[in-house]
C-alpha cells in the first residue's frame, strides 16, 4: 500500500503559532482567570522574556550565565531610581535599563569571555552574587538596602485619539510599512501606504467619535501584519496588496456598523483600566497621560505584545549573520575562528544583546510591582532562568513557553491545590495521566509492549487503594510508579524481557499494600495533610530538575538546529584533553 | 601586631574547613570536569546529621563527649559518604556523555533536593549544637591577647591531617594513581584496565565524607548551623579550590587558607581602610578575590598551564 496514503497531513507550524497566539489573546477573558491568576500570567510573561534573553547566551552561543538576575536586578533598579528619583515615566526608561544592563555586561564580561565553560558559569554566579550583596547593602547610597525602593511608576502612555498622537503612531506605521516593502514596487509601497493612511484619518469622522483612532491603530498593526505574513508564506506583490485592501475594507466595515458600540466600550475600558491624568506638556505640546491602575489586564497585553516582539526578533537574529555566528561558535568555537569569526566580539555581542532585554525584562518588573527589592534578583531566580532555558530545550523558543510552564507557573498553582488532590476526586487521574504520558513518552515500547507495560503500571496505581479501600495509598502507588519509570530503561538494557520481573514485582507490591494497607492508609493521610507544599517546593523543583535531565537531557523540546555543525568535534572537547588542568585561555 | 596575630589564627582555622571541602570539589572537577554544586549541601548535611545524632543519639555520654564526637564523626563520614555515592549514581551518571549544560542542571537540582530535606528536618529553623562540647581541651596563651584555643588546634590538626592523608593516598598508591588517571582521560584509563564507574564511585565517597566531616567540625566550632550553610560556603569553597588551581590537592589546600585569612583580615581591618561595615561585605570578598585570579591567572595559583588538546 502505498505509504503516502496513510500519512495524517500536519499544519504548517504558523498554524500552531497563530492558535497560539489567539490563546494568548483570549486568554485573560476565560472563565478561570481570576485576579491571581491573570497576575500570575503577567508574571510568568516576565519569565518568558527572561528565558528568551537568556537563551540569546545559553542556548544560540552556549555560553553559561547563572547570573542573569543581576542585569534584569539592573534593568528594575535603573527604571525604578530614575522614576522614583527623576519622575520620568517608566517606558521611557526602556532604553536607559537596556542600555545600563547591557553596558554592565560587556564591561564584567570583557575579561571573562576567553574563559573556559565552568569558569564562566562560577563568575557569572560570583557577578549575580556581587549584585546582591551590593544593593542589599545600599551601594551608592541609591538602592534602599535590603528593603528595596518603593513606589516606582506605573506605565503611562498619552490619551491616543488628542492630537498629535494619532498623527505620530501614523507616522510610525508608514515608516514600518515602507520599510517593510521596501522592495515590493510602487502599488504596494506608495499605494499601500496611501490606502493606510486615507483610511486612518477616515474612520473615526466615518463613525463620528474620536476615540476610533484606536480602531484606526489597530487597523495600521493589522495591515502591516497582514502584509508581512502574506510574504513570509510567498505571496507576490499582488497577493500582499489584496490582503492589505481586505483588512482595510473589513476595519470600515466594522467601523460603519458598530461605531457608537465600538467608542463606548473604549471609554468602558479605559475608565475600568486607567486613569486619565491632567494633561502635562512635555517637549512644547501638550499631553494627556494616561496610567495603568494595579489591575493586572493591562500588564498581560504589555508583557504580551514585548514578547511578540521578542520572539519575532530573535527569529530574525537566529538567521541572521550573527546568530550563525553564534551557533558555529557555540558548535565548535576553533572552527569558528578558523573562519575568520571573532569569537570574543561575537560571544560579548550574545552577553550584550541578551543582558540588555533583561534589563528591559526588569523595566517591566518594576512598573508591574512597583516595589523592587534585593530578593527578587537573587541566586534562586538566576537558577529559575536557568532552568527555563535547558529544561525546555536550549535554543528553542517553544521549549523556553515550556519551560517557564514549568518553572514559573506550575509551582504557583500547586500553591492553590491542597495536599488532598493526591487522592481525591479527579487529583489520582490527572496524575496518572501524567506518569503513564511520561512513561509512554520515554520508553518509546513497541505498541504491544506498551499496552502490557501501561496496564502493569496502571494496576500498581489503582490496586492497591482499591482493594484495602484507603484512597491515600495512591501516594505510594504515585512514588512507586515514578520509580519504576525511571529504573525501566536500566532494567531493560539487562533483561530482554523485564514483563515478568515487572509482573513479580507487581504482585510483591500489591500484597504487601493488602496486607498492611488498612494500617498504613490512614497514618498516610495524616502524613498528607500535614505536608505543607510550599515548604517542600525547591525541594521537588530539584527532583523534578535532576528526573527530567535524566530522561532528557536535551530538554523537552529540543532545539532543531542542535549539532548541525559537527557532532564529532564537539563530543572530542567534551570528554576534555588529557590533563586534569586545563588551560583556561 | 596582636590583634593581627590572633586574625590570622582566626582565619587559618576558617581556611581549613574551606581547604577540606575545597578537597571534594577539587577532585570530582578532577574526574568528571563537573561542578558538583551539591557538596556544599553535603556539608552542611555532614553539620545537620552531627547535630542529630549529638543531641539525640550521644547526648547522654556528655562527660566523654570525645568518644561521642569520634563515634559521630565516622557515622557522619560513612553516612555522607554513601549519600555522594547515591547522588552520583542517581544524578550524574546517568549524564556524562550529555554535554555540559544538563549535568549542571542535574547538580543543581540534587543541591535544591538536599536543602529542601533538611530544611524540613530542622523545621527552617537555626539549630544549635550541645553547649560544652570539647571544653575542657587547654588554650594556648601565646600572648597576652593572642590565645589559640583547643578546638582551634584540633580543627588544624585534623584539617592538615586529612590533606596531608588525601595527598598521600592519592600520590603513592594504586587506588591514588588510578584516580589520576581517571581524571587524564576515562577512555584511556579504561583501556588500562581500570574500573572508572568505581574509581568515580570512590571519588564522590571521599569528597563528601571529608565534606561532612568538615560539616560536623565546623557545627562544633561555630556551635549553630541553618539548613542555608551549605550554599554559600560550599560556593566559596569552590572558588578557594579555583584560587589554587581547580584539580590541584595542594592547591585546594592554599585556595581554603588564602580565602579563610582575606576574610578574616578584611573584617577586622576594614573600619580602618574605610569600610564601615565590612561584615556587611564579608561575603564578597571570595567574589572579588575570584575574579581577580581569573583575570590575571586563569589557571589558579598552582595550576599548571597546559595547552588545550583537540
Amino acid at each position: 500500500m502505498d505509504q503516502t496514503l496513510k500519512r495524517i497531513p500536519r499544519p504548517a507550524p504558523w498554524v500552531w503559532e497563530a492558535v497560539l497566539l489567539l490563546l494568548a489573546l483570549a486568554l485573560p477573558y476565560m472563565g478561570f482567570m481570576d485576579r491571581s491568576r491573570t497576575s500570575l500570567a503577567v508574571f510568568a510573561g516576565i519569565y518568558v522574556m527572561l528565558g528568551l534573553s537568556l537563551n540569546i547566551i545559553v542556548g544560540y552561543a552556549g555560553l553559561f550565565q547563572l547570573g542573569h538576575a543581576a542585569f534584569f536586578g539592573l534593568g528594575a533598579y535603573t527604571a525604578a531610581i530614575l522614576s522614583i528619583e527623576r519622575n520620568i515615566t517608566i517606558l521611557a526608561t526602556i532604553p536607559i535599563a537596556a542600555l545600563v544592563a547591557g553596558g554592565a555586561a560587556i564591561l564584567v564580561s570583557k575579561p571573562i569571555l576567553h574563559l573556559r565553560g565552568d569558569y564562566l558559569c562560577i563568575v557569572t554566579i560570583a557577578f549575580g552574587e556581587i549584585f546582591r550583596i551590593a544593593v542589599t547593602n545600599n551601594a551608592f547610597g541609591i538602592t534602599g538596602g535590603s528593603n528595596g525602593l518603593f513606589g516606582a511608576g506605573r506605565p503611562e502612555f498619552p490619551l491616543p485619539w488628542v492630537s498629535p498622537v494619532p498623527e505620530i503612531v501614523l507616522v510610525i506605521i508608514l515608516i514600518l510599512h515602507l520599510l517593510l516593502t521596501h522592495r515590493s514596487g510602487p502599488v504596494l509601497r506608495w499605494g499601500g501606504a496611501g490606502l493606510i493612511a486615507l483610511a486612518y484619518f477616515l474612520l473615526p469622522p466615518m463613525g463620528g467619535h474620536d476615540q476610533l483612532f484606536v480602531v484606526s491603530m489597530a487597523m495600521g498593526g493589522v495591515a502591516l501584519a497582514a502584509v508581512a505574513f502574506l510574504r513570509e508564506r510567498g505571496l507576490d506583490v499582488r497577493g500582499q496588496m489584496v490582503g492589505l485592501a481586505i483588512v482595510v475594507a473589513l476595519f470600515t466595515l466594522l467601523v460603519a456598523v458598530r461605531a457608537d458600540p465600538l467608542a463606548t466600550g473604549i471609554d468602558r475600558n479605559i475608565d475600568d483600566y486607567f486613569n486619565v491624568r491632567d494633561p502635562v506638556t512635555v517637549l512644547g505640546v501638550e499631553w494627556t497621560p494616561v496610567a495603568f491602575k494595579r489591575d493586572a489586564r493591562p500588564y498581560y497585553f504589555l508583557v504580551l505584545a514585548f514578547i511578540v516582539v521578542t520572539i519575532v526578533g530573535m527569529r530574525r537574529l537566529q538567521n541572521s549573520r550573527l546568530g550563525r555566528a553564534w551557533l558555529y561558535v557555540r558548535e565548535d568555537q576553533l572552527a569558528a575562528e578558523a573562519m575568520g569569526i571573532d569569537t570574543t566580539q561575537v560571544k560579548m555581542a550574545a552577553f550584550a544583546i541578551g543582558s540588555a532585554w533583561a534589563g528591559v525584562a526588569g523595566v517591566l518588573y518594576a512598573s508591574r510591582f512597583t516595589v523592587v527589592a534585593p530578593e527578587s534578583f537573587n541566586f534562586l531566580q538566576s537558577v529559575i532562568m536557568f532552568c527555563i532555558v535547558v529544561l525546555g530545550g536550549s535554543g528553542s523558543i517553544p521549549g523556553i513557553l515550556v519551560g517557564t510552564l514549568g518553572m514559573v507557573v506550575l509551582p504557583e498553582l500547586l500553591r492553590d491545590v491542597g495536599p488532598t488532590f493526591l487522592y481525591e476526586g479527579a487529583g489520582p487521574l490527572v496524575i496518572f495521566a501524567a506518569i503513564l504520558g511520561l512513561y509512554l513518552y520515554n520508553a518509546r515500547s513497541r505498541i504491544g509492549a506498551a499496552v502490557v507495560e501501561s496496564g502493569v503500571i496502571a494496576a500498581a496505581f489503582v490496586l492497591p487503594p482499591a482493594l484495602v479501600g484507603e484512597p491515600s495509598l495512591y501516594v505510594i502507588g504515585m512514588l512507586m510508579t515514578l520509580a519504576a519509570i525511571i529504573m525501566l530503561p536500566a532494567f531493560r538494557r539487562r533483561t530482554a524481557n523485564p514483563l515478568p520481573w515487572m509482573a513479580g514485582a507487581l504482585a510483591v507490591y500489591v500484597a504487601a499494600m493488602v496486607a498492611i494497607g488498612s494500617r498504613l492508609g490512614p497514618d498516610l493521610e495524616r502524613e498528607v495533610l500535614a505536608f505543607r507544599i510550599m515548604d517542600w517546593r525547591d525541594g521537588l523543583m530539584g527532583v523534578a530538575m535532576v528526573i527530567m535531565m535524566v530522561l532528557r537531557p536535551a530538554g523537552i523540546i529540543p532545539e532543531r538546529r542542535r549539532g548541525v555543525v559537527t557532532s564529532a568535534v564537539a563530543e572530542t572537547t567534551d570528554v576534555g584533553p588529557a590533563v586534569a588542568v586545563q588551560q583556561a585561555t | 601586631m596582636e590583634t593581627f596575630l590572633q586574625q590570622l589564627i582566626n582565619g587559618l582555622t576558617i581556611g581549613g574547613f574551606y581547604a577540606v571541602v575545597a578537597l571534594g570539589y577539587t577532585m570530582v572537577y578532577g574526574v568528571l570536569k563537573l561542578i558538583n554544586f551539591a557538596h556544599g549541601d553535603m556539608f552542611m548535611w555532614g553539620t545537620l546529621t552531627g547535630w542529630a545524632l549529638l543531641t539525640t543519639v550521644f547526648a547522654s555520654i556528655t562527660d566523654l563527649d570525645v568518644v561521642a564526637i569520634l563515634a559521630a564523626s565516622i557515622i557522619v563520614l560513612a553516612f555522607i559518604g554513601v549519600m555522594g555515592m547515591t547522588i552520583e549514581r542517581v544524578a550524574y551518571r546517568p549524564l556524562r556523555s550529555a554535554g555540559r549544560l544538563s549535568p549542571i542542571i542535574s547538580a543543581l537540582g540534587a543541591a535544591f533536593a538536599l536543602q529542601a530535606v533538611a530544611r524540613n528536618v530542622s523545621d527552617a529553623r537555626w539549630r544549635t549544637y550541645p553547649e560544652g562540647l570539647l571544653a575542657e581541651l587547654p588554650t594556648l596563651q601565646l600572648t597576652n591577647k593572642v590565645s589559640l584555643s583547643g578546638l582551634q588546634v584540633l580543627m588544624l590538626v585534623v584539617c592538615a591531617a586529612v590533606m596531608v592523608g588525601l595527598y598521600l593516598f592519592v600520590q603513592r598508591t594504586r587506588i591514588g594513581t588510578a584516580m589520576r588517571a581517571v581524571s587524564l582521560d576515562h577512555d584511556v584509563s579504561r583501556l588500562m584496565g581500570i574500573n572508572v564507574d568505581q574509581i568515580i564511585a570512590l571519588v564522590f565517597f571521599i569528597g563528601p565524607a571529608l565534606g561532612g566531616l568538615a560539616g560536623l567540625l565546623i557545627g562544633i566550632y561555630y556551635g549553630s548551623f541553618n539548613f542555608t550553610l551549605g550554599w554559600v560556603f560550599g560556593l566559596k569553597a569552590f572558588i578557594a579550590a579555583i584560587l589554587g588551581g581547580i584539580g590541584n590537592i595542594p592547591g585546594a589546600v592554599l585556595g581554603g587558607f588564602i580565602l579563610g585569612i582575606s576574610e578574616t583580615m578584611v573584617v577586622a581591618y576594614g573600619p580602618n581602610i574605610g569600610l564601615a561595615d565590612a561584615s556587611a561585605w564579608k561575603d564578597a570578598i571570595a567574589y572579588v578575590l575570584l575574579i581577580t585570579i581569573l583575570i590575571a591567572r586563569p589557571t589558579g595559583i598552582l595550576g599548571e598551564t597546559v595547552a588545550e588538546k583537540v
